[in-house]
């Protein structure tokens, strides 16, 4: 399998204070690895803490790592990044609020992209604007207008034109549809699913809500404190958890339908510090299953399509939940 | 089930305007006693600062106006002012715990304190209560918690901890407003778990405000669907599910991406909801509803009662009344 | 997460507070442009015999103790006091806004140089080290200048520094780095004019120090030098006749305070107006 964007062992680790001998370290990434492959939707779930808006912003050139790779087409992106390499991965802001600049009209800000990278010659930098405000299905006047003028479903849709000004190969979405209503969000992610299909992009889909990551998603990663502990194919994953955290969170999400009961048990305690140094598994304070190798060894991830990091994964269940 | 609560005509109005505007109302809400009352919007539908009308905590800017507000003391209800309430018979969380912690003070001693001012026991008998209280809302180790600061306590503690300080006041109501929305899907799990516990053993009434119409299913037993200020929907919520009659709870419910279904395309609600000074004459969803037909556009449904117990203001409603 | 928003209209109308600063600045504007030259008097000319004169219809406002039309002393002194007022706020907010910009924007190194040479110049006291520089450069408005610049660019670096941290960590800036804009770029297109507003009005409010500042030199005796009209030098010199001839302390007086008054209205005015 030829991945198109690979994560080698990536560590972001930030000093945070405490003295010159004894730092205060905090592990935001912990050796994460994950394939991407060309015309997927990735995604990758965790609670706050758990280092995917990290990852994102290492993804996105935005944070340096302290160690490992990103790979684009097996070529190690640099961590200063050239404009071409910029301009193959974008993001989209989860904050659609201070995403866009309050000050700038649309107009101004697409074209100033279009202008920098030289994208289309200037004569066709109107035309390019309209037809990205079609893309995103918006009316061409909003090109006019500045983002305290519109609503936060269409300054959200207004980013994604933003993204796609530069034809990237590769979308980061974070948490794109958390600051919008539900009614709104809908359409959101339509217009996302719709350019999925269209334009084949490769997408990284962030975010806390499994709902929509279920419908968006090829594959997902579940992450917890800076780690991946289990990742494979959206149904998979979701039908047959085998990470106690991921049957946990799988379990904590409200449903409309009343789950069917199983061997869950609600998690107690809070997640430990991310400034903490962890000895064996992050997860074990919390586990309803933790033993005694779980106190001295990190579990490593195993599998193949469908992997997991722990000792003691669940089964595949019978009657499988959902 | 007796009722607890009876508010009548509840109304938000803009001051400056003299009762021009209204951003909320009017609307009516009862409550049964031990039940929890689900109210549910998006931005905009008016859902907190009807909350915080109840116990009159508007912004500037604001007033609020009632026809009656109503509580229940002994055998019979009571017209009470929303100020003698506030504290004692109704205690209010919020989306920001933090917000309700002094941060000069321990958490022990804010609870001591609440504690002392509602049933004047001794300082250290207070402690006691409070150290008692904090393991009631599941604080691990609560003697050792108690000395703790505000800021050294995670989201979910101080949630928790806000709760402990409504047990403290006695109340017979908590308000809570959006009180999980900033916390991570575990831990509202195990605050929603909490209130129910609370609600069952305590008889606690709750009024729950979300946005969350999943998170509502699991807590609510009655709900309210607010739109643009004004009650559009209202029965026992397993009903509301199963039959919503009203054009936007069904469009809601149609534009949820529940956990359990993975394809079938999202339905979005078209269009955006109405500004307080910008209210149609008539349904105020009518310019998004796709029932809508010249009535809905000039005269404003009242709320009819249907054979199953739901209240819907529609002239469309489905299954008639 | 829900707010009642405030009108559409409070952002694209300007506050009448500050319609009603600009009007006086208006006035003020004209009167000094074209007072001086429909009142046939000369500001500077002695003439002894004339002193002290109380108001008639050749002299509306009389003569002070020099026997010079006291009117047009008034509206010359427009001339001088506001022209220099705004040069001493405007070159520090030029020069305080770019180093404190640069400084917020990319730390470190020049953060380090911007911010301790802004601290040392604020360990002085204010009018000690003006008064150094008005005497070693000289009187007259030129030095005055010099001195205000060198001493006022760090209220607009200060405050810029502020803004531009605040909006270095805003995700619109993040987006514009991911874009691929080069940093440069991303502070002059998108940073700075987002921090502008703040340094707009405090302009205004600075305007009216340089004003008091400028006074209350030419009060001291340096600043600027007889025999041109300038507020503070004719309060300073009408201070002998307060109990005789008030108006030529109390007038000139009047004049800053209302210059004073119109400017703060359109600080405040604008304050709202980028607030809504």
């Amino acid at each position: 399998m030829s991945a198109f964007l690979k994560v080698e062992d990536l560590t972001v680790e930030f000093t945070v204070g405490g003295t010159k001998k004894a730092p205060a370290i905090l592990r935001a990434l912990r050796a994460v690895s994950l394939d991407v492959e060309k015309g997927s939707v990735y995604g990758i779930v965790g609670e706050s803490g758990c280092g995917k808006s990290t990852l994102a912003r290492v993804l996105s050139g935005l944070t340096p790592a302290t160690s490992g790779n990103v790979l684009l087409e097996k070529r190690p992106l640099s961590q200063a990044r050239s404009p071409a390499e910029r301009r193959r991965i974008q993001m989209v802001f989860q904050d659609p609020g201070s995403s866009l600049n309050p000050s700038m009209s649309v107009r101004r800000m697409l074209a100033q992209l279009l202008k920098h990278h030289s994208i289309v010659p200037r004569t066709q930098i109107e035309n390019r604007c309209q037809e990205l405000m079609a893309q995103v299905n918006m009316p061409v006047d909003a090109l006019g207008k500045k983002p305290g003028q519109l609503s936060g479903g269409q300054r959200q849709r207004i980013a994604i034109a933003r993204a796609l000004a530069m034809a990237p190969e590769i979308l980061i979405a974070d948490e794109p549809t958390a600051a919008l209503d539900v009614s709104v969000q809908a359409s959101v992610l339509n217009l996302m699913a719709d350019l999925i299909a269209e334009l084949g992009m490769t997408m990284i889909f962030i975010s806390h809500d499994m709902a929509v990551v279920r419908r968006v998603c090829d594959r997902v990663a579940v992450m917890y404190l800076g780690q991946i502990v289990e990742s494979g194919p959206t149904e998979e994953i979701f039908a047959n958890p085998k990470h106690p955290y991921t049957n946990a969170l799988m379990h904590a999400v409200p449903r409309l339908i009343p789950r069917a009961a199983d061997d869950y048990q609600m998690l107690k305690a809070e997640q430990p510090s991310p400034l903490a140094k962890i000895e064996g598994c992050a997860f074990r304070g919390r586990c309803p299953k933790a033993g005694d190798i779980c106190k001295t060894q990190d579990p490593a991830m195993a599998g193949s399509a469908h992997q997991v990091a722990c000792h003691f994964p669940r089964p595949p269940q019978q009657e499988g939940p959902s | 089930m007796s009722t607890v609560l009876d508010i009548h005509d509840l109304r938000v109005d803009l001051a400056k305007t003299g009762g021009q505007i209204s951003p909320v109302g009017p609307l009516d809400l009862t409550m049964g006693a031990g039940e929890c009352l689900g109210i549910v919007g998006e931005s905009g539908s008016g859902k907190s600062l009807t909350l915080k009308a109840i116990l009159d905590l508007l912004p500037d800017g604001l007033a609020r106006h009632a026809g009656h507000q109503k509580v229940r003391e002994g055998d019979v209800l009571v017209e009470r002012d929303p100020a003698a309430l506030r504290g004692r018979k109704i205690s209010m969380i919020s989306q920001e715990p933090g917000a309700a912690l002094d941060p000069l003070m321990r958490i022990g001693d804010l609870i001591a304190e609440i504690v002392r001012q509602h049933s004047g026991v001794s300082r250290s008998d207070a402690q006691l209560k409070a150290i008692d209280l904090l393991r009631r809302v599941g604080v691990p180790d609560p003697e050792t918690r108690a000395r703790f600061w505000p800021h050294e306590l995670s989201g979910g503690l101080k949630q928790r901890v806000v709760i402990s300080m409504a047990l403290a006041c006695r109340s017979e109501i908590l308000l809570c407003d959006e009180p999980t929305t900033a916390l991570d899907v575990t831990i509202q799990a195990q605050i929603v778990d909490l209130l129910r516990d609370l609600q069952k053993e305590e008889g606690l009434g709750l009024i729950f405000v979300t946005h969350d119409l999943a998170l509502i299913r699991q807590i609510a037993d009655r709900i309210c669907i607010m739109y643009a200020g004004l009650v559009v929907e209202s029965g026992p919520s397993t009903e509301i599910f199963a039959r919503p009659r009203h054009p936007y709870t069904q469009a809601l419910l149609a534009a949820l991406p529940d956990i359990e279904q993975s394809t079938g395309r999202l339905v979005p609600i078209e269009g955006t909801p109405p500004n307080p000074w910008d209210f149609p004459v008539g349904c105020r969803f009518a310019p998004r509803c796709p029932k809508a037909t010249d009535i809905c556009l000039t005269s404003r449904p009242e709320l009819e009662r249907s054979a199953s117990g739901t209240l819907t203001a529609c002239f469309h409603a489905e299954g008639g009344s | 997460m829900e707010q009642v928003q405030s009108t559409k209209a409070a952002r694209t109308h300007l506050p009448g507070k500050a319609k009603v600063g600009f009007a006086i600045l208006a006035v003020y504007v004209l009167l000094g442009v074209f007072g001086p030259i429909l009142l046939p008097f000369d500001p500077d000319k002695a003439n002894v015999l004339q002193r002290l004169k109380p108001p008639s219809s050749t002299h509306w406002l009389g003569t002070d103790q020099l026997g010079r039309d006291f009117l047009i002393r008034l509206l010359y002194a427009i001339r001088i006091d506001i022209p220099v007022a705004f040069a001493a706020a405007f070159f520090p907010m030029v020069i305080g806004t770019a180093l404190g910009a640069i400084a917020g924007y990319y730390g470190k190194f020049t953060d380090l140089i911007v911010s301790r040479a802004a601290d040392m110049v604020q360990a002085f006291p204010v009018y000690v080290f003006l008064l150094v520089l008005v005497f070693a450069l000289g009187s007259g408005a030129t030095s005055f200048i010099i001195a205000a610049t060198a001493i006022a660019w760090v209220g607009y670096a200060r405050l810029t520094r502020g803004e531009v941290l605040r909006l270095k960590g805003q995700e619109f800036v993040a987006a514009a780095r991911v874009t691929g804009l080069p940093e440069w770029k991303t502070l002059v297109t998108h940073v700075m004019p987002n921090a502008l507003p703040q340094t707009l009005i405090y302009f205004m409010s600075d305007v009216v120090l340089m004003v008091l500042v400028l006074s209350s030199l030419s009060f001291l005796g340096v600043g600027i030098q007889p025999p041109t009209a300038e507020w503070g030098r004719m309060i300073s010199e009408g201070q002998p006749f307060l109990h005789s001839h008030w108006r030529l302390a109390v007038a000139p007086g009047l004049m800053l305070m209302v210059f004073g008054i119109a400017l703060s209205l359109i600080a405040d005015g604008l304050d709202e107006w980028f607030r809504a």
